[in-house]
């Protein structure tokens, strides 16, 4: 039974990867929109045959009036359903990250010339959707994560209950995107960050006094604000040269596999936020590559990306 | 999801259910609508607060009023406890509502509750006010579910009217209609028209009313005044004081009765419209010969429907103006019984019995006793006693045509000659210019039939005392206090007279195209559809080709991949864009355009400045501002120039 639901899960998904290839960017358009009825559509149509059985019986025009009436006030529910998402441009952010266990919030850009109204969006279906506000462009849909990893964007349904809520009208969109989503942060002992109370100290504002222009990765706690309003094309920074650089420090994720391996990528998740916090450059040696000691968002960025895909 | 109701849309809700239960009242006991309202009343104010056992509460109260309705159920009947425990949910949905969720199965009941309040009423005016009604319903309906801001706008709806108007009229001209599929639970309720009882002053009460009976409409030109007789009942037992309706007519009659001399050339066809009368007796001109499925023919030669009367019917017969045949031989025997009251009324019989020769003969006595004697015709007859007859022969003499029928019809049974009273409408008020006839209460009527030369010969003693009656109806014999007390006081007012005349027309036209359009209608516009295939089938082809070319222009054409600013740039200045070097960005050419054309400087600097803002910060407002500013100018923009 279970293998007769995945195999039809499967070719469902073949089916919808046919209809709508891959794509950065999708419009919406006759051939990947679907509209089924809503369980009150279907509560709607069953009025639909009480009333004509109605109508027969007593054999009373105006309800039979009343019911051809409704029957194609569903006809423009349904063209109104299908126009309110014809024509709709979608896409995504460019690169998104979270950590696992967390819900990443993607935003999705919803364009079209025309207004639409009340559309949702969601990646699963147990997710509450997100609903777009009138005279926005832009909805951020959680995602919520488990593993880590690189991983494609789930199938973004666009959908909405536009008119009378009797039909749900939707598109199962595969937008092209990945996302990164790096190991969970998990507390470890201080100890292993003792070093750094001697660093604590040289660190302290005061003591810079010479100016150096900013480079990439330099804290924004040192950076000289009142210059830069003055002077915005070249940002400076205090520095120290005489301070001596505090010792890095080297993270190392042992060579072992499964639930230890995890546990190792997620101290040492911990311990780079902590070191990066604290603006203390720290290196990282995963599996023979080693990534020289810096410090800064983008080389945060790029050691959490190596435990990711570790 | 969690979506609330706005305190908007609950108080539609309100409205559209309060003015439900009012217009449902007929179903409803009076105590039933007062609790309903009350329930409705426990939600106030409006405030939607979390208070859960309020559910508890509204379910313990709903169940209660349940076994009263249970209890009343015997009064009520099955249709009407259907309606009130529809009315009874949504009631109590609507009082605990929070969520959009919740007024589904509110809206569900509330749409079926409006088709019921059609079985009460199909009058054009209160369908009307229903009609608008539901499209109020549609309408909070379409709120819950668009955007909050979003107001429906005119061309919206026209384009939606335009939707759905083809789909709902071809469906109701074209899609299959079928016979009732089983039999369904009338309600009872109060009869209108003429009773089985015929007392002597009930014609008189029956004729103050200014209610309408039924409409006819006649395929040739109607027959002449004095012979609208329209049969409605058969008064066969006489107990001294009133006349009844034998029980014969309760059984049904099952022999189809051919005419022998079959000559269709006399018949006269005619649709009947009739009103709400809550009984089966319909009305028939003379011999009805061929019947419509909804009709039956009944003993006497009555028509009758198949269940009673609860909404208009409309019927079609053909009739022969002539003597209506005997029934049975027991009829006669059944109409030549007397009963021992009456002495002075059997003693005068007896006298004229002896002048008379034949029955002929007879008949004319009886007329010129009404015509020489002093009798008159009266609204307001004098209250009579037990031997009805008697007094009225003797000693009021004034009478009003049920009195004169009864008498009539007393005295020829006591000669020795079978006869019966018949009860129905005489006349009726002829439109000429929307060619109906108009038949009201006013126009009851009562007449006798006596039999002679194997038929039932019609006598009426009315038109003897009264030709006017006949002739010209009621209005013209009574006098002037008589006619005031038939009209209701607003209706002195010639205006108003004259504007429910024109509705009274109106609803003519809606009974006839939309509340009598049947099976027979049916197939007629699907042969005449039939008779004009090809010409259908040539605008058909057309169309789809049209539509074909249109399909494929749009296809053919290159999809404009520009932006909006910059498509709204290329309509407007269509002219002199055409003389833009091709490395020229827009600024550059406004400029140009500035130095020639220096009285549109500021227009220019303006569009330039919309542009590109909408163009290059994707500025939505601006984009729309500048379609407007265009729109506003675009004749100044065609004077634009070009340095040649």
């Amino acid at each position: 039974m279970k293998s007769v639901r995945h195999q039809f899960k499967h070719w469902f998904n073949n089916w919808l990867d046919k209809r709508q290839p891959k794509a950065r960017t999708v419009t919406l358009s006759q051939k990947i929109i679907y509209i089924l009825p809503s369980k009150f559509g279907l509560w709607y149509i069953l009025l639909l045959i009480l009333l004509y059985l109605l109508g027969t019986n007593y054999q009373n025009n105006l309800i039979l009036l009343m019911s051809y009436m409704l029957f194609s006030v569903l006809l423009l529910a349904l063209v109104l359903a299908w126009r309110n998402l014809h024509g709709l441009t979608v896409s995504c952010a460019p690169v998104l990250s979270a950590y696992a266990e967390e819900v990443l919030m993607v935003p999705v850009s919803l364009h079209s010339p025309q207004p639409r109204q009340q559309l949702q969006c969601n990646f699963s279906t147990n997710q509450p959707p997100s609903i777009l506000e009138d005279n926005r462009q832009q909805l951020m849909v959680p995602l919520p994560t488990t593993k880590r990893g690189f991983l494609p964007l789930p199938r973004l349904t666009v959908h909405s209950y536009f008119p009378f809520g009797l039909f749900n009208c939707k598109s199962l969109l595969n937008l092209d995107y990945h996302y990164w989503v790096f190991p969970k942060p998990l507390a470890t002992d201080p100890v292993v960050l003792n070093s750094d109370t001697s660093g604590s100290k040289n660190n302290s504002s005061e003591d810079f006094d010479t100016i150096r222009s900013y480079q990439a990765g330099d804290s924004l706690k040192l950076m000289l604000w009142k210059r830069l309003a003055r002077d915005p094309a070249n940002p400076a920074v205090k520095h120290a040269p005489s301070t001596p650089q505090p010792e890095p420090d080297w993270i190392t994720i042992p060579s072992v596999s499964g639930a230890a391996l995890e546990l190792a990528l997620s101290k040492a998740c911990y311990l780079m936020i902590q070191l990066e916090q604290r603006s203390k450059p720290y290196g990282l040696r995963i599996k023979g590559t080693s990534i020289s000691p810096s410090c800064g968002q983008p080389h945060l960025e790029r050691c959490l990306r190596e435990l990711a895909l570790c | 999801m969690l979506i609330l109701l706005s305190r908007q849309a609950i108080l539609s809700f309100y409205a559209i259910l309060v003015s439900l239960i009012v217009l449902l009242h007929q179903a409803l006991p009076l105590w039933y609508s007062a609790i309903l309202l009350l329930l409705l009343l426990y939600r106030w104010p409006l405030q939607q607060n979390d208070k859960v056992n309020k559910l508890k509460r509204v379910n313990v109260i709903a169940a209660l009023i349940l076994l009263l309705l249970l209890v009343a159920i015997k009064q009520s009947g099955v249709f009407h406890f259907m309606l009130q425990i529809l009315l009874l949910s949504a009631v109590s949905r609507l009082v605990l509502i929070r969520q959009r969720h919740d007024s589904h199965q509110l809206l569900w009941v509330l749409y079926f509750l409006l088709a019921c309040c059609f079985i009460f009423y199909q009058s054009m005016l209160v369908s009307l006010v229903i009609l608008a009604l539901l499209m109020f319903t549609l309408y909070c309906h379409y709120r819950l579910y668009a955007s909050k801001q979003y107001q429906l706008q005119m061309l919206q709806l026209v384009k939606a009217i335009l939707i759905t108007l083809p789909v709902w009229i071809s469906l109701f001209l074209l899609f299959p209609r079928l016979q009732p599929l089983w039999r369904i639970p009338t309600a009872e309720a109060a009869v209108t028209g003429l009773a089985d009882t015929l007392d002597p002053g009930s014609i008189e009460n029956l004729v103050q009313s200014d209610k309408l009976a039924f409409r006819a409409i006649f395929t040739d030109p109607p027959p002449p005044r004095q012979q609208l007789y329209w049969r409605a009942k058969v008064y066969e037992d006489f107990d001294g004081r009133s006349w009844t309706v034998n029980q014969r007519f309760e059984r049904r009659q099952s022999a189809n009765r051919q005419p022998e001399n079959t000559n269709a050339e006399q018949w006269i066809n005619y649709q009947v419209i009739a009103e709400v009368s809550n009984q089966r007796s319909l009305f028939a001109l003379g011999q009805p010969v061929q019947y419509a499925s909804v009709v039956r023919p009944t003993a006497a030669y009555l028509v009758e429907a198949r269940r009673p009367v609860t909404q208009r019917l409309s019927y079609q017969l053909s009739s022969m103006l002539t003597p209506v045949p005997a029934d049975t031989t027991f009829e006669q025997q059944l109409n030549s019984r007397t009963v021992n009251a009456n002495p002075e009324t059997r003693e005068l019989a007896s006298q004229l019995a002896a002048k008379s020769r034949s029955t002929a003969e007879l008949i004319e006595l009886i007329s010129t006793m009404f015509r020489q004697q002093p009798f008159y015709y009266s609204l307001n007859p004098p209250r009579l006693g037990a031997n009805s007859i008697d007094a009225f022969l003797f000693d009021s003499r004034t009478g009003f045509c049920s009195h004169y029928a009864s008498a009539t019809a007393v005295l020829l049974r006591e000669a020795g000659v079978a006869a019966r009273v018949v009860g129905g409408y005489q006349g009726g008020v002829w439109h000429e210019e929307q060619q109906y006839l108009e038949v009201r209460q006013r126009e009851a009527h009562a007449w006798v039939e006596y039999y002679d030369q194997g038929s039932w010969q019609r006598f009426d003693p009315t038109a003897v005392i009264a030709p006017e009656r006949v002739l010209a109806g009621l209005e013209a014999v009574l006098m002037a206090d008589e006619q005031n007390q038939l009209q209701a006081n607003w209706r002195r007012f010639s205006a108003l007279n004259y504007l429910s005349q024109q509705l009274l027309h109106l609803d003519y036209y809606w009974s006839v195209w939309i509340l009598s359009f049947d099976e027979n209608n049916q197939q007629n516009l699907w042969q005449q559809l039939k008779a004009a295939r090809n010409i259908l089938i040539l605008l058909a082809s057309v169309l789809l080709l049209t539509a074909m070319i249109w399909w494929l222009w749009r296809f053919r054409r290159k999809p404009d991949n520009n932006a909006a600013a910059v498509r709204l740039i290329n309509k407007y200045f269509s002219k002199v864009l055409s003389k833009k070097a091709a490395g020229q960005h827009f600024s550059q050419f406004a400029t140009v355009l500035k130095k020639h054309n220096p009285e549109y400087n500021s227009e220019l600097a303006h569009i330039d400045q919309l542009y590109q803002r909408a163009l290059f910060a994707e500025d939505q407002q601006a984009l729309v501002q500048l379609a407007d500013y265009l729109k506003q100018h675009r004749h100044s923009l065609k004077k634009l120039t070009w340095p040649e």
